[in-house]
């Protein structure tokens, strides 16, 4: 099994923070969704599989095949799960976040 | 000898039901049959009587046979109407239902562009989230819009889909680079 990375990027961090707002319904749509609402800006279905492929391969995320639906002309949904090992590696990462946060120099940034 | 009256003409009434037949005439003349249908002579103020009774009962035949006519050709050219308006209806629900087929079908050379720098495991997924909030944003904004819209995300999924080809070719390149290097 592949050993997760310990460092991962903004973006990467937005889509593991996007997969687990949606639960088990977390497949590209909503996850481009929730990114798209959350960030305010524009995100291409692209550069959301890239990382996505990108996260898997780091053993963050795993990844299912659903079942193929009409709305989607017979393709299959691709649902995505946060792994335990990449929780751990968000709540670090916040921590962090909270700990520069509250660094003398910048003071009241919160 | 029998002077011939000038003014005078001999007329053969040859209708059987007698619907041309001048009511006028019939004062003059017995009602029996010979004089009714027979030979019958009629000086020209009588022809004129005649005559204009024949004009106005052929007026009134022709009108009568014209209102059936038009009725009758109102009738077929309703049905007609019907028909060529079942048949539209059809056709208009034939291309509703055809376009709402057709409707979630993106554009062919974008997908086909997608389909290039797609990963195979991975294409269907891709192509399939973009058919869905293709038919979402046909439903809400038309179809061009959805279109633009469509075109927009494969020009932007371009760049990161190249980006990580390189990188997997550029890996190779430097796994050769190593191994010739290992090998000499």
């Amino acid at each position: 099994m592949k050993k997760p990375s310990n460092y991962i990027g903004e973006f990467e961090e937005l889509v593991l923070l996007a997969i687990l707002s949606q639960g088990d319904n977390a497949y590209g749509v909503t996850i481009h969704e929730a990114l798209e609402e959350a960030t305010n800006r524009s995100i291409t279905i692209g550069s959301l599989y890239t990382t996505l492929s990108r996260l898997e391969e780091k053993g963050l995320v795993e990844s299912w095949i659903g079942e193929p639906t009409a709305e989607r002309g017979g393709r299959a949904k691709r649902h995505y799960k946060v792994k335990a090992s990449a929780q751990s590696l968000l709540k670090d990462v916040q921590a962090a976040r909270e700990r520069l946060v509250t660094l003398e120099p910048l003071g009241d940034f919160r | 000898m029998k002077q011939e009256d000038p003014q005078r003409h001999e007329f053969r009434l040859t209708s059987p039901d007698g619907c041309n037949e001048p009511k006028r005439r019939q004062t003059q003349h017995s009602r029996d049959w010979d004089s009714e249908f027979g030979r019958v002579d009629l000086n020209r103020d009588q022809l004129k009587l005649w005559f204009e009774d024949v004009v106005t009962h052929a007026n009134q035949e022709f009108a009568k046979s014209f209102r059936d006519t038009r009725q009758e050709s109102n009738r077929e050219v309703n049905k007609l109407a019907a028909t060529i308006g079942a048949l539209l209806m059809i056709g208009w629900l034939f291309r509703a239902t055809k376009e709402t087929h057709s409707a979630f079908r993106p554009p062919f050379n974008a997908e086909y562009v997608l389909y290039l720098f797609l990963r195979r495991e991975e294409r269907d997924e891709v192509v399939g989230d973009l058919i869905e909030s293709y038919g979402h944003i046909t439903q809400r904004f038309g179809k061009r819009r959805a279109d633009v819209w469509f075109y927009k995300q494969v020009a932007g999924s371009m760049l990161p889909l190249f980006r990580r080809s390189l990188l997997r070719l550029g890996a190779f390149v430097w796994i050769g680079r190593i191994l010739r290097r290992l090998i000499s």
